[in-house]
């Protein structure tokens, strides 16, 4: 005997239960098609609902008052030998989603941007821009090639090599981020620099006789060659190369704020006691932050005095507004060749880093011998006029 | 050598109706004062005589009727092409086009075609009273079975009415009228890009400016006021609203990482929304910025002395491209 | 004898009393064994409505609008169309659908959920989409109308619409453009009293019929429990659109004996007593009286009618039951006539 469970419709458009009124069969009972079995109220009408098949009533689910929810079962049929209405079984139910599809998206994005562009999301892009980090240089380890937050940190951490803590970040101050945008904009110029060793013999002893530093005897002797060579004293102006009349010196001081460069103006006319005097004043001033703009600007040529923190040599950037620019290292015995002997002589390395562009090697050369003969033969600077 | 013809966008779309007439003998024109007075933009001017009142008729003020008439032909095999008049009047109209235009094909198991065109004045810009100078396009695009176009020059505006008369779908063809009547020189071509693809109207790498319609011009001007500051903006003139371009919003975005969406609708649920969402699925790991949309606001369309302070400015283009290249 | 309270006004059209009686010409143009065979559609559209509802009951069907009382209004009016006319029903129009050589079945897709719309074919069939947004369909009819006769086809579009609906403002457009444009259209209005919860008085303060004279077409009251009458005021009305007269409103007064559909529940808005009424105006019951009494059939003959019926009934019910859901492609298959490329990656995401 077949058996046929019938349970409660949908009797509205989206209703949920319906209470049973009253059954209009029993157990037992033999009904037709379409015979009513029950009724039912629902939230919207109350229905008799007519029998699916015909059969007997093997089971009534639920009494009356009680409530019966939608495809529960209702009543049960036995069937005799007719077979109980099934569908057509062609097919899965279409609203049946049990078997997830594929999403195809993840697979179709595109993984490979043109020329400049990687593949990296919104925050590890924000991460690299705090880090520093250039995501063009990394290979991302994702899936399609995408940068990973983590392969961001491991390119961040890579200079410290794997001191994973080691790296403290220094907030950059107003004065650093200006010294360091000014330094970028002076690297452009194409400057090449070259160097020569002075025997500091005769200019420790003259030193000591006009009482001024080694430094104001640099940059005294300095201005005292630029009329033989203008092109030391002269700067860059796109059509024209600029010769300045008058020698300012920019003598590059260090300060707890950084790297400052008062300007030491006019120096030819001073002599050496004047020059000695102003940087004094200058470096003073540096260092106290009381210079005026005026006293930071229009150096038409350089000084840097790397001996003074012990420094042997140095590569000096060109300052702004300058042609060429010295390094004066530390004075320090060396063993030099002096009439075909070797002997320990106090000397220094002065290098002199000029823009290419004003004057070519041979010239910069010629102006750095004269220089270092005049600094051999430093007395030759007491006729200097005053 | 001869200098190419001079088009208003009004004068292609009355070239490309009387071209698709003449072609197509299935082919009708009707709707509002479009007949004896050729339309009120003078977009059907001569048709009535070209074609006779079988082919090109007048009808009683009545835009479900008009576009339920549309319907009922096509079950007849003839292919509809109705005016609305303006923006706003189109929306009488909205039940027949949503439940039966867009649904018909679906509705009869594929067995009948829905050719119609159904062409609106859209957009604002023109000083218009109120009701005149809406941007409908969002109604449309999220209604399934539509395709929704709108060109941005008159020798586009052409090509892409008849690819819109020859579809076998219906399209809802926005026609911005502050476009109306700018020339452009050029060719009335029925070949080039179809419905469903966008096109780069200006090329450049630092962003991607998407416009479509009347915006498109105001994107242009915003990217060569760009040029000298060393932005080079690629604008993308989308065309088709839909189907939407989505290979080319993609590929743009990939390439450039930065994209500034634009219309005259308002910011709420309109096309840049669409356009900011496919870009963040397709794009997201090579965009730099997050998608600006540069749009009207969010209140109804301004009367003629603040539509201007409404619609996206030139400057309120140029300012969101800095935007997103420098973030 | 008391009437609906919506049948009072100008006295309708009529061929047979409500007894059967015959109250005009019967010889309204159909042949005797036409006759009979609208009899037994008649019986065959109660039997297959009362299966519907049963079906649903019994969760084969979704919501069903149920037409009982309506049978000579749609068949009457059905059978006074030819081959090439085209009808664009509403949700109720079952019983003018089979008559129109619909396949109930493929109909009943339609009420069972399985398909929007036209399920069967509509052009083979000449028979539009089920049609739930009242009136717009009227609009399609208009057009149909137009572009038939533009291709100079003698064809008639005829659309039905309920009492309710000619409040829609889609029904003064079609009427209005159908009388413009002198389209061959019928407008059919079935006034079955209720539309869902609100009664015609309440849904209109004129008579239907009179609103022609305003579009400039001619109107018609016809009694839509009469299916002579019916038959009549349609194929006069078909008539005069196949010569090129234009549309006709006709208003048919019929009754709404069932509830608005099976989710609705009309004990909380109409007295019962008032179906009881209705019911000794019952159009069959009518009919079988004039073709009995005319000597046009018999007992056996009425009883044959009435085990085809039953045969009928059971055989759609049997293929209906038997019906597996729809692929679920079909969802995408006619969205468009080329599907995008955006709608094309949905379609291999919903269907793996």
């Amino acid at each position: 005997m077949a058996e046929h469970v019938f349970t409660l419709p949908d009797l509205g458009e989206g209703l949920d239960d319906g209470t049973i009124v009253a059954w209009l069969v029993t157990e037992g009972d033999v009904v037709a098609l379409n015979q009513p079995l029950v009724e039912v109220e629902t939230a919207k009408a109350a229905v008799e609902i007519p029998s699916p098949v015909a059969g007997t009533v093997a089971r009534l689910h639920g009494e009356v008052d009680g409530v019966v929810a939608v495809g529960a079962p209702l009543v049960t049929f036995e069937l005799g030998d007719a077979a109980p209405p099934t569908p057509r079984t062609d097919g899965k139910d279409a609203n049946d989603v049990s078997d997830a599809s594929t999403p195809v998206a993840a697979t179709e994005r595109s993984s490979v941007g043109a020329a400049g562009t990687v593949a990296a999301t919104p925050v590890v892009r924000k991460l690299a821009k705090d880090l520093g980090v250039d995501l063009r240089v990394i290979d991302g380890t994702g899936p399609g090639g995408r940068i990973t937050a983590d392969d961001v940190h491991a390119a961040a951490d890579r200079p410290s090599a794997g001191a994973e803590d080691a790296v403290t970040r220094v907030p950059v101050t107003a004065t650093r981020r200006a010294i360091a945008e000014n330094l970028e904009r002076q690297w452009s110029i194409p400057q090449v620099t070259t160097f020569r060793t002075v025997d500091c013999t005769e200019l420790e002893a003259f030193r000591g006789e006009v009482e001024a530093s080694s430094l104001a005897v640099v940059v005294s002797a300095l201005a005292s060659i630029v009329p033989s060579h203008p092109l030391i004293n002269a700067a860059w102006g796109g059509d024209a190369i600029l010769l300045s009349s008058d020698v300012h010196v920019g003598l590059a001081a260090d300060t707890e704020r950084g790297l400052v460069v008062p300007v030491l103006r006019d120096a030819g006319p001073r002599g050496i006691a004047g020059v000695a005097a102003e940087i004094r004043r200058l470096a003073d001033g540096a260092r106290a932050g009381a210079l005026r703009p005026g006293e930071l600007d229009g150096a038409t040529v350089a000084v840097s005095n790397t001996g003074s923190y012990g420094s042997e040599a140095g590569t000096p950037i060109l300052s702004p507004g300058t042609a060429v620019t010295l390094a004066f290292g530390v004075i320090a015995p060396r063993a030099l060749v002096v009439d075909g002997e070797v002997r320990a002589r106090p000397a220094a390395t002065i290098s002199l880093t000029f823009d290419h562009r004003v004057l070519d090697g041979a010239a910069a050369g010629r102006a750095l011998t004269d220089l270092v003969h005049l600094l051999q033969s430093p007395t030759r600077l007491r006729d200097l006029p005053r | 050598m001869t200098d190419a013809a001079q088009h208003t966008m009004v004068g292609a779309l009355n070239q490309a109706l009387h071209d698709a007439l003449r072609d197509d003998d299935r082919v009708l024109v009707f709707g509002e004062d479009v007949a004896c007075l050729g339309g009120v933009f003078r977009v059907t001017d001569g048709l009535l005589d070209g074609f006779g009142g079988d082919r090109v008729f007048d009808t009683p003020i009545s835009e479900a009727g008009i576009v339920g008439a549309a319907v009922g032909l096509a079950f007849a095999g003839w292919k509809s092409v109705v005016e609305m008049q303006f923006d706003a009047f189109s929306y009488p109209a909205l039940e027949q086009i949503i439940d039966h235009v867009a649904k018909m094909r679906m509705r009869t198991r594929g067995r009948v075609d829905m050719p119609i065109v159904v062409r609106i004045p859209a957009f604002g810009g023109i000083r218009g009273k109120e009701h005149h100078g809406e941007s409908p396009e969002t109604y449309y695009v999220h209604t399934a079975g539509l395709k929704v176009v709108t060109p941005s020059s008159p020798l586009d505006a052409y090509r892409l009415l008849r690819h819109a008369i020859a579809d076998p779908d219906p399209v809802i063809f926005l026609e911005p009228k502050s476009r109306y009547w700018p020339k452009e020189a050029g060719e009335l071509a029925f070949d080039g890009p179809g419905i469903g693809v966008g096109r780069v109207v200006r090329d450049g790498g630092a962003c991607t400016i998407v416009a479509y319609g009347s915006m498109v011009t105001r994107c242009l001007e915003a990217a060569a006021r760009l040029e000298p500051g060393g932005i080079d903006a690629r604008v993308v003139d989308l065309r088709s609203l839909s189907p939407l371009d989505v290979e080319l919003l993609e590929r743009c975005a990939v390439e450039t990482g930065r994209v500034v969406v634009v219309h005259e609708a308002p910011l709420t649920l309109g096309m840049g929304a669409e356009v900011a969402a496919r870009v963040m699925e397709l794009a997201f790991d090579h965009l730099a910025a997050p998608v600006a949309r540069v749009t009207g606001w969010d209140v109804p369309y301004p009367p003629a002395a603040l539509e201007q302070r409404y619609l996206p400015s030139v400057e309120r283009i140029v300012e969101a491209a800095r935007e997103v290249v420098s973030y | 004898m008391e009437a609906p309270e919506h049948w009072a006004g100008t006295e309708p059209e009529r061929v047979l009393a409500h007894d059967g009686t015959p109250v005009g010409d019967t010889d309204v143009g159909l042949s005797d064994d036409q006759l009979r065979a609208a009899l037994r559609w008649m019986i065959l559209a109660r039997r297959l409505d009362a299966e519907c509802i049963a079906l649903q009951r019994q969760g084969e069907l979704t919501v069903y609008p149920g037409f009982e009382g309506q049978e000579a209004a749609q068949i009457g009016s059905a059978l006074a169309l030819g081959a090439d006319d085209f009808v664009w029903p509403t949700f109720r129009e079952l019983a003018a659908a089979i008559v129109r050589g619909v396949d109930p079945v493929q109909y009943l897709w339609y009420h069972r959920g399985t398909w929007h719309g036209g399920p069967y074919d509509p052009r083979a069939t000449r028979f539009g989409p089920i049609c739930i947004p009242v009136a717009t369909q009227l609009c399609h009819a208009v057009g149909y109308a137009i572009g038939v006769a533009k291709d100079g086809s003698d064809a008639v579009a005829l659309g039905y619409i309920g009492d309710g609906a000619t409040s829609e403002g889609d029904f003064h457009e079609a009427m209005n453009l159908a009388a413009v444009f002198r389209a061959p259209a019928v407008v059919f209005v079935q006034n079955n009293g209720w539309a869902i919860s609100v009664p015609t008085r309440r849904q209109t303060a004129g008579e239907i019929w009179k609103r022609a004279e305003g579009y400039g077409v001619p109107g018609v009251r016809v009694d839509g429990n009469d299916v002579l009458a019916v038959y009549r005021a349609t194929a006069d009305a078909v008539a005069r659109a196949r010569r090129g007269d234009g549309p006709t409103l006709i208003e048919a007064l019929t009754y709404r004996i069932g509830a608005h559909s099976t989710a609705d529940d009309a004990g909380r808005y109409r007295d019962p007593a008032e179906v009881e009424v209705a019911r000794r105006f019952d159009p069959i019951v009518r009919f079988r009286a004039w073709m009995s009494a005319s000597g046009r059939i018999d007992e056996d003959g009425v009883a044959s009618f009435e085990d085809d019926a039953e045969r009928f009934a059971n055989d759609v019910r049997a293929s209906l039951v038997a019906e597996g859901s729809p692929p679920a492609e079909w969802m995408f298959d006619w969205a468009y006539a080329e599907p995008p490329a955006t709608l094309d990656r949905q379609r291999r995401e919903a269907l793996g």
